[in-house]
């Protein structure tokens, strides 16, 4: 695996933890969040749902207070509309409040909110009818065209005769419901035949409950309750800092990613590009002189100083191996004695020359073999030998033109490799060389040293077997013909 | 339960005050509170100033209750409606009658007597005292001269019971809220004092008919509590007598005046 994949996925892994962990943290959060937030919205149900029952217990109890009181009493039988009054507005605690005071026959005898207001017949409304084949009457129905809660009884004197009916209300209204849910973050609706308010502007409730209505009847048919939360803001609020979080967490990721791929790509291109580069060397893609190249291009270009280093050190060891290796290739292709090319430069050449060749450009070669080589180190010793021999080449390595190759073929045999020579400019050459060898005076050999020639052209098809041979034939030829001569092939 | 308080309360204030010298002035509820204030103001600053007395307001929750009140010497001093002193005479002979209210009438004269009214409204069907049959009828109180004694007997002497023939009858106390429950048209008819009529607005009277007008009443009567001092009611008597007011608004008490009992005891034989 690349080491960009290995950083990569090693730096992803770790994020992604953290950002999994952070994740898992804002849910939890959440979570935690809702379900306080759920507890609230309970909790202030309950809360308007006391409230609503502590109203229709005050109800009651506002009711058979007035029931028990003798002045009430007294002023039933005496239909006695001021002091019935007076005692009505004693216990109306809101402006929506009704207290009525009826005889048995359905004739209102005082209202509490309404001094003037009396003498009507309520004896058909539902809640009188109630009262009269029930005692008494909790529920919902129109009190003067408000509906109203309504609690309704009949007032008995001494406990047993029945000489009035108290009716104690409040008016089902907009500040009603105002007060029900004050000091809370709860709405309130309500729906009958009659009317649909709310304290809110809109209808729509959420987590919305029924409000428990533990009334005896209901005078109003289909009239419902409902609480619920005017809306979720809060929640929303928290569902969007959530949402926000993780869309940050994802941006962040994403940016992260991208980021840690262009800080890698960047940081890690030098180091990739060594390493190709070495890696193409290896593969013998590339050359060490290559290698040295591009590892120069690297040290001048603007790179991290660690890459910087590590470019120079790979810098140094290349020059190192292409000295080495230059070395070595002298070492393998020269001749160790007379420093002209050996035997496997020139095969070599000669094989590079066939090929050349095959292509248009003509070559010739000169095969030379010193004349009676044997009797000088035998005579002389082999040192004065190799004096002759490192002598010779000299002579003739510098008596060659520049393009021409010059090697020891083995022992006291040479041959030279001509280019782009035929083989009449290769028997000038030749002879050319051979009289000035023969006129050659060495410093530690006392006498002249001749030398036999044999001249070969290339033909079409020729291997180096083949103009080799034919060479050594013309060369073969020369000796036989009294040496110190330039023999060429037929 | 509240008005039992209210009232116990009150007795306590009274013996205390007593205690502390002071002098407790009781009045009927015939009026709202504020107008029955207004209405004594003058003179119980008057009293104040003259006995070097602080002087107590206080109105009693209905007619009897006030009767009670100066029974039990609760009250030391009282303006009381015709009747109720006609029966107290009766229930108590040793009240003392101290003078009788003058007020100015709705012509702006001083008087020391007025008529009780029985009204409907002017768009209303009833002409007579016999359309009151079946009819909704609103009274004061039963001890209230001009509010119910006078009515019931004008009534009577037309032939109409009002116990049997009217289809209900409501005790509203003050004669003003006789006429606004009129007005409303949460009775038919009612019964008021002449003074309660005249206190309308020109436009409130016009929307009223007369159906009857009884004969002369003499007005409220200031008594004393038999528990007081002779001399210190003497005192009190003079002072009264002496009493002058230049106020020239309707139903304002401008002075006293004394009357012949019998006149109010002729009252108790009205039936």
């Amino acid at each position: 695996m690349k080491l960009y994949n290995k950083i990569l996925i090693l730096t992803i892994t770790q994020l992604l933890a953290i950002f999994i962990f952070g994740i898992y943290q804002i849910q939890t959060l959440y979570l935690t969040q809702q379900k306080a937030f759920d507890h609230k919205t309970l909790i202030q149900t309950e809360m308007v749902q006391t409230r609503f029952e502590e109203m229709l217990q005050n109800l009651q109890k506002s009711a058979k207070i007035l029931m028990n009181s003798q002045e009430v009493t007294t002023g039933i039988i005496s239909n006695d509309t001021d002091l019935l009054f007076n005692w009505g507005k004693l216990f109306l605690s809101s402006p929506s409040d009704k207290i009525h005071f009826m005889n048995l026959k359905g004739t209102v005898i005082s209202r509490g909110e309404a001094e003037y207001s009396f003498g009507d017949d309520v004896s058909k409304t539902f809640y009188f009818q109630q009262v009269l084949h029930n005692d008494t009457f909790l529920g919902i129905d129109i009190i003067d065209n408000q509906e109203c809660l309504v609690f309704a009884s009949r007032i008995k004197q001494y406990g047993k005769k029945p000489i009035g009916i108290i009716c104690v209300a409040i008016a089902i209204d907009q500040a009603l419901l105002n007060k029900m849910v004050e000091g809370t973050n709860m709405s309130i609706t309500y729906h009958s035949a009659y009317q649909d308010i709310s304290t809110t502007h809109s209808q729509k409730l959420f987590n919305t409950s029924t409000l428990h209505v533990s009334l005896q009847t209901l005078g109003v048919q289909e009239a419902t309750f409902h609480i619920g939360l005017t809306s979720e803001e809060e929640l929303s609020a928290l569902k969007e800092t959530r949402t926000n979080f993780l869309l940050s967490i994802a941006l962040a990721f994403v940016l992260l990613f991208i980021a840690l791929h262009i800080v890698l790509l960047k940081h890690l291109k030098d180091y990739e590009n060594l390493t190709h580069l070495l890696i193409d060397f290896y593969e013998d893609h590339i050359s060490i002189k290559e290698v040295i190249t591009r590892t120069q291009k690297v040290i001048f270009d603007h790179t991290a100083p660690e890459v910087k280093k590590i470019a120079e050190a790979l810098f140094k060891m290349s020059q190192k191996i292409a000295d080495t290796q230059d070395e070595l290739e002298a070492l393998s292709t020269t001749d160790q004695l007379t420093s002209l090319a050996n035997r496997r430069k020139l095969e070599e050449c000669l094989n590079q020359k066939l090929k050349e060749a095959n292509r248009g450009v003509h070559f010739s070669i000169i095969m030379l073999d010193i004349d009676r080589f044997k009797t000088i180190n035998d005579t002389y010793g082999h040192e004065i030998g190799d004096h002759v021999l490192l002598h010779l080449s000299h002579t003739m390595y510098h008596a060659m033109r520049v393009s021409d190759i010059v090697g020891r073929w083995g022992g006291e045999e040479f041959l030279l490799i001509l280019p782009e020579t035929s083989l009449q400019g290769a028997i000038i050459l030749a002879e050319g060389l051979c009289a000035k060898i023969a006129e050659l005076h060495f410093e530690h050999y006392p006498q002249s040293v001749t030398i036999s020639l044999g001249v070969a052209t290339y033909h079409e098809d020729d291997t180096s077997n083949t103009i080799l041979n034919r060479a050594d034939t013309a060369l073969y030829k020369a000796k036989n013909s009294g040496r110190n001569r330039v023999e060429y092939e037929d | 339960m509240k008005i039992k308080i209210i009232v116990l309360l009150l007795i306590w204030l009274c013996s205390t005050i007593i205690a502390q010298d002071k002098l407790v002035f009781g009045v009927n509820p015939y009026r709202n509170p504020e107008e029955l204030r207004e209405l004594y103001s003058e003179l119980i600053t008057y009293l104040e100033k003259s006995l070097n007395k602080e002087i107590v307001f206080v109105i009693s929750k209905d007619y009897d209750h006030l009767v009670s009140l100066i029974e039990n010497g609760s009250v030391d001093i009282a303006s009381v409606s015709p009747k109720l002193f006609a029966t107290l005479r009766h229930n108590v002979p040793n009240t003392h009658y101290l003078a009788t209210l003058e007020m100015i009438n709705e012509n702006g004269q001083k008087e020391s007597s007025y008529q009780g009214l029985i009204v409907t409204r002017a768009d209303s069907s009833i002409v007579t005292l016999h359309d009151l049959r079946g009819k909704r009828f609103g009274f004061t109180d039963v001890s209230s001269t001009s509010g119910y004694v006078y009515p019931r007997f004008l009534m009577k002497q037309q032939g109409v019971d009002p116990l049997h023939d009217l289809s209900q009858t409501y005790m509203l106390k003050k004669h003003t809220k006789v006429l606004q429950a009129l007005l409303e048209k949460s009775i038919d008819a009612g019964a008021v004092a002449s003074g309660a009529y005249y206190n309308l607005s020109t436009e409130e009277q016009n929307k009223i008919r007369i159906l009857a007008t009884t004969e002369e009443i003499p007005l409220d009567v200031m008594i004393a509590s038999s528990k007081l001092n002779p001399a210190f009611v003497d005192q009190i008597q003079q002072l009264l007598m002496h009493f002058s007011s230049h106020q020239t608004k309707n139903d304002a008490i401008v002075g006293f005046t004394q009357k012949p009992l019998t006149l109010y005891d002729r009252l108790n034989t009205l039936e």
